[in-house]
């Protein structure tokens, strides 16, 4: 009797346990699957926590280009981390934080309903810059920057999502370089790290010689004087050589918004962000490489301290380019803080005549200064139609640009959901 | 200033309100060879004293309907009485002999427990001593508790915080009796104290009391240490899953009426190598689960005291020497999972002196409570490694140092100085009047040979003194009405900090200007009440507009994982809480809502990978309840359950991306959680005078969110408590279900006792609320022993 007492109270407690077992956690989306049905899906990416590098939001599908006050948050969309930006080539959309917002280069899989999977190539969590990649022209190929070796340039499979080598070794190039031009204080050197171009066959991939190591190689700590790239023959992965924008310091940041664009005539043009550490710009330049060149063009570039000197110093931000014309944003006020120049409406966007470097402001409907777009596009180009990114402190969505680039009007107003990271069409497969 | 004329009038309601009558007792205990006892616990209705060396407990009653004494012993029979008036109660009281001293203690507790609770301002006590032979920890009882919940990253001596009413992280403060904590650095906090140094915990939710003088918003958790003043002599040691091994000892011994020492000793290990679901979806292909790498914690912790008491000149002076030793490796950050580390270390000893006064004067009508201690702590982050670590243990060299955000192999020196002075005057036995001053002084410096430049000031930035000053100085009064029948507590605080330092969340270069020199100031005030609707039903209110100013871990940040922040600005709430309790026989429940309306709220995000940062939110409202029931069933069984739920959401914003946000859930809140348990005493099961206690405790915690989603998106269903949120929310903790079954085996002539205990029996997947897995199932085995 003694012991039956005890043996009924355990059974008491695995009684109690068995009627209290918790139901799956499986929150994976139900995707039914109309094989029928083809049609574009447009998305909008947005930013749930609008402060400091938080990367949770939102990516919700549309059966049809999201136009006036817009929900976000709810119905078809996905809650999640990696909401900074994306990158995409034809019909396909890649990413490079993940759901937890760890580095990674990832493409989105989505399915019929607009919920994604996520294929994805680990590369290393720490260096800045780590899935900073471009692909051919006809999108079968892709290389990208691996921190882990990062004087190399890898190649993947941009479909499959899989490593498929190495394009090469560029170490020698690099330290070469490095003495011919007799620099002082290089920590880190690497070859691809913010800027990865495909012209045709050319690799335009730039060059970083850092003060810094480890997590903060690489950032606005450039030791040379001047933004050097290497141009490499995709063919063979051999180094065609080495060109250099002067005078500017650091190229690109390392996210999503790859700060560069061809125009019709294939001729590549991409921002530098200055010489100033922290990200707060001073001889900020937008240069250019011409079709099939080698070099950066010298007899063209903008300098922000020469065009912009009443709010130097600063810098250029996002980059668009079409007929002529360079689609940017320039500070209104001098650059002073590194941890506020992102997250408060202190940015302007202006249309630069390239022929005639004529600055003309865009005169948005009800909106003089914005944020910066950041990891996000400051243009988006949908439907033949063209929207620019406005966050400020009372508007939040974004507006079309008119034919002339020179006139924005509302068409998507955010209610729900956060800052808009993305807007991007991907047609059913 | 309209906090301060609401003070002032209820100052001036209180100082001219009429003493009431009162009937003074004093009573002797001894035993039958007529010698005294001494800290024999007396009780007589709701006022409990101990017994002082010559046995003596003094009592100034009420006129009440009747009186109930209880007198509680070690190594004596208890005494249960019930007088109709003052004069029937006997002025000496002759205690038997009993050697049942373990069950006479957990009666005991019980005794303070309902003591506590049954204060103005609601303490709910964590009972530790009931469980202190079980191989239990002090974060699952916590979390057994209603209304709390204890996060922690995962396995013994990570990085915890504690859920209180839907506050959470330095919202709530920490004190070991009644002093905070933060002198303690690491040596001393919940997920390393062994429930054997520790009487009890009380856990305030909402208005905290004055003698705890604090800048808490949601509440405070006070540890308290074990108060046995008899020569004793208690030691234990527990062995578990991942080679956990805790043991304590702790004595005290009185050389004569007057001079006494004592201490504790404890000490901690776990490799805390458990499985976890590989966070690495590239390697879940060929490792669904991988097992922990570097995780070990190792700690120390030794306290002597040597003090004297009842002289002329004081009651009691304490003298203290403590010292800790923290041998912890780190594997990955406290908010994410996604890179495992295999060489980050954080090391820290200190030696920490205290002293301690109290006087009671003139006739008892003022007393005087004063604590100082002045300590280094002296830490060491280490993060030299050259390459990294993936989940699997597998490393790959790298070029350069450093796991983490960067290299660090730093000497850290955290300077503390503490004085607490707590002075109380008795107006007349009705009214009782508080003063309580704390200042704390935290100062951090250091050398690291790879840490970050400053660039313009070339030196490093461990380097640069980082220094907090913290004042709270709070006036309250404690009054009776209404006979006993209403019960009042109002609370004034001036808080006061300074601070500089240089913040380092960004990825970008350091320079001068990145200084920061922050200073605030604010006045906060509390108001408790608690009526007697009868004997076994009691209400309670309490509202309070409080302050929180920036913890110097938050401004500081841990230099590890956590970048400092001097941009914080102090959290300010106005809280109300309402509640009853009725005990009816064996019967006993409560309930308790609570509503808070919050600004500027400093929660933990993560930052630039690896790093997390203390932010402020702007508004938040939030409102809750919770219950509490337990039953005893004839004399062996017992059942209880809790549950709280709350909803803590965000108010209004100003800026449009963030407008959207006010009505939805803060994040990583959880919004519902809930314990049953049961447990079952046997007493002569194998030999006489042994017992057998078998018990069990389920806890639940619904799924709650890591980032806001829109209200509409939140499971339907009564409260949320059923089904799943609506969409595709992949930063979600799911729901969590933990079973805890134990039996212990006691030898009470013997003080000789043997727990074992399993944890989530179920295996389930567990997770604190950056999704950071924990341990599955587990066991432990612990032994106790007892002389006198």
């Amino acid at each position: 009797m003694k012991l039956i007492k005890p043996l009924l109270s355990l059974s008491f407690a695995f009684a109690l346990t068995m009627t209290s077992c918790s139901s799956s956690d499986d929150n994976s989306p139900v995707t039914p699957i109309d094989p029928e049905v083809k049609q574009s899906q447009y998305f909008l990416m947005t930013l749930s926590e609008g402060k400091g590098p938080i990367k949770n939001g939102f990516l919700k599908a549309y059966n049809t280009l999201p136009k006036g006050a817009i929900d976000n948050a709810t119905g078809n969309t996905t809650a999640t981390g990696g909401m900074g930006g994306y990158r995409q080539y034809g019909n396909r959309v890649y990413r490079m934080f993940d759901d937890n917002n760890s580095r990674v280069l990832g493409q989105f899989v989505f399915d019929e309903k607009g919920f994604y999977t996520t294929k994805s190539i680990a590369v290393e969590p720490k260096i800045a810059g780590s899935g900073n990649f471009t692909l051919t022209n006809d999108y079968t190929t892709g290389y990208y920057f691996e921190g882990a070796q990062p004087t190399q340039i890898q190649i993947f499979d941009p479909v499959g999502m899989a490593k498929k080598g190495m394009l090469g070794d560029y170490t020698d190039q690099i330290n070469a370089l490095e003495m011919k031009l007799n620099l002082q204080g290089v920590n880190f050197k690497a070859i691809g790290q913010h800027f990865l171009a495909i012209n045709g066959n050319k690799l335009y991939a730039d060059i970083t010689f850092g003060k810094n190591q480890g997590a903060q190689g690489g950032m606005f700590d450039g030791v040379s004087k001047d933004v050097h790239i290497a141009v490499i023959d995709l063919t063979n992965g051999k180094w065609i050589g080495d060109t250099s924008v002067k005078n500017t310091g650091n190229i690109a940041f390392v996210d999503e918004n790859p700060l560069y664009y061809f125009d019709e005539n294939k001729d590549l043009y991409f921002v530098c962000q200055g010489i100033k550490t922290g990200g707060l710009g001073d001889q900020s330049k937008i240069a250019r490489i011409k079709n099939n060149s080698n070099e950066v063009d010298q007899t063209w570039e903008l300098d922000f301290n020469t065009m912009f000197s009443n709010v130097s110093s600063g810098k250029f931000s996002t980059i668009y380019v079409e007929k002529g014309k360079i689609v940017t944003l320039v500070n209104d006020v001098p650059l002073t803080n590194p941890q506020t120049i992102n997250l408060t409406p202190i940015w302007k966007y202006v249309v630069i005549d390239i022929k005639t470097k004529t600055v003309t402001p865009i005169e948005i409907e009800g909106v003089t200064l914005v944020e910066t777009p950041a990891a996000a596009l400051g243009v988006s180009k949908i439907d033949n139609k063209k929207f620019i990114r406005v966050v400020n402190d009372t508007k939040l969505g974004y507006y079309e640009l008119s034919n002339d680039l020179l006139k924005a009007t509302p068409s998507i107003e955010i209610q729900k959901g956060g800052k808009p990271q993305g807007l991007f069409k991907v047609d059913k497969l | 200033m309209r906090a301060l004329s609401k003070f002032t009038l209820l100052m001036t309601i209180a100082a001219t309100s009429l003493g009431w009558a009162q009937v003074r007792k004093s009573i002797i205990i001894r035993d039958y060879n007529n010698q005294v006892i001494k800290n024999a616990v007396v009780s007589i209705n709701d006022q409990q004293q101990k017994t002082d060396n010559l046995g003596r407990v003094q009592f100034d009653l009420k006129i009440e309907d009747d009186y109930t004494l209880q007198i509680f012993a070690d190594n004596y029979r208890s005494v249960l009485q019930t007088y109709a008036t003052v004069d029937l109660i006997m002025n000496s009281f002759y205690l038997e002999v009993d050697n049942t001293v373990l069950s006479d203690i957990i009666v005991q507790t019980k005794d303070e427990q309902k003591n506590s609770n049954r204060g103005i301002i609601r303490a709910v006590t964590v009972d530790t001593k009931s469980e202190v032979l079980r191989p239990t920890s002090l974060n699952d009882m916590m979390n057994k508790t209603t209304g709390v919940r204890v996060r922690q990253g995962g396995g013994l001596g990570s990085e915890m915080s504690i859920n209180l009413n839907g506050f959470q992280g330095n919202a709530i403060r920490f004190f070991k009796d009644g002093i905070p904590l933060n002198y303690l650095g690491q040596g001393y906090n919940l997920s390393n104290v062994p429930l054997d140094v520790l009487d009890k915990v009380e856990v305030y939710k909402g208005v905290i009391p004055v003698h705890l003088a604090s800048d808490a918003l949601g509440g405070a958790v006070n540890l308290v240490s074990s108060n046995v003043q008899a020569n004793q002599l208690r030691a234990s040691v527990e062995y578990g899953s991942f080679n956990t091994v805790r043991s304590a000892v702790r004595g005290h011994y009185n050389f004569n009426d007057h001079l006494y020492a004592g201490g504790e000793v404890f000490y901690n290990y776990s490799d805390n190598d458990y499985k976890i679901n590989n966070p690495d979806t590239e390697l879940t292909k060929t490792h669904s689960k991988v097992r922990l790498f570097h995780n070990r914690y190792k700690h120390f912790y030794a306290n002597a005291y040597v003090g004297v008491n009842n002289l002329s000149w004081t009651d009691k002076v304490e003298l203290g020497l403590s010292y800790y030793n923290i041998d912890k490796q780190l594997q990955n950050s406290p908010t994410s999972m996604a890179v495992p580390y295999g060489g980050i270390q954080d090391k820290q000893h200190s030696v920490i002196p205290t002293l301690r006064y109290k006087k009671q004067l003139f006739n008892d009508k003022l007393s005087i409570d004063q604590f100082l201690s002045y300590n280094v702590v002296k830490s060491q982050a280490i993060d030299t490694l050259k390459g990294r670590y993936n989940w699997l243990g597998e490393f790959t060299p790298r070029g350069y140092r450093g796991e983490g955000d960067m290299p660090m192999d730093a000497d850290i020196d955290m300077t503390f100085f503490t004085s607490r002075t707590l002075i109380g005057y008795k107006i007349n036995p009705s009214h009782q009047l508080w003063l309580n001053n704390t200042y704390n002084y935290t100062k951090r410096e250091g050398n690291d040979p790879y840490g970050r430049v400053i660039q313009d000031l070339n030196q490093t930035v461990i380097e640069l003194p980082t220094r907090y000053k913290k004042n709270v100085l709070a006036v309250g009064i404690t009054s009776q009405w209404l006979g006993t029948k209403l019960e009042t507590n109002a609370i004034m605080k001036l808080y006061n900090y300074s601070s500089r330092g240089l913040n380092t969340a960004s990825n970008v270069d350091l320079s001068a200007r990145d200084i920061h020199e922050v200073s605030d100031n604010a006045l906060g005030w509390a108001l408790g009440l608690k009526y007697k609707l009868n004997d076994q039903l009691n209400l309670r209110f309490s509202i309070e507009d409080a302050r929180r100013l920036p913890g110097y871990t938050e401004l500081f940040g841990d230099y590890i994982f956590i970048a400092s922040n001097f941009n914080l600005k102090p959290e300010q709430s106005v809280n109300l809480n309402l509640g009853i309790e009725k005990e009816v026989g064996n019967f006993q429940y409560s309930f308790n809502s609570f509503f808070r309306h919050t600004k500027d709220i400093v929660v933990l995000v993560s930052g630039n990978p690896p790093l997390s940062v203390y932010v402020n939110k702007e508004k938040a409202n939030g409102y809750g309840f919770e219950g509490d029931l337990s039953l005893k069933v004839a004399k062996h069984y017992k059942f209880y359950g809790n549950f709280t739920w709350q909803s803590i959401r965000y108010g209004e914003f100003k800026q449009a991306a963030d407008k959207w946000l006010k009505g939805n859930r803060v994040p990583n809140i959880p919004y519902f959680f809930a314990n049953v348990g049961a447990e079952a005493k046997f007493d002569n099961v194998i030999s006489k005078q042994d017992r057998l206690t078998a018990y069990a405790n389920l806890n639940f915690v619904r799924e709650f969110y890591i980032q806001p989603i829109d209200k509409s998106m939140e499971p339907d269903g009564f409260l949320g408590l059923f089904g799943k949120s609506k969409g595709d929310v992949k930063n979600i903790v799911p729901d969590q279900t933990s079973l805890t079954l134990g039996t212990l085996y006691e030898l009470k002539k013997d003080g000789i006792s043997v727990g074992v205990e399993v944890r989530n029996l179920l295996n389930q997947d567990l997770y604190d609320y950056f999704k950071i897995q924990k341990a599955g199932r587990s066991i432990y085995l612990k032994l106790n022993y007892k002389l006198n």
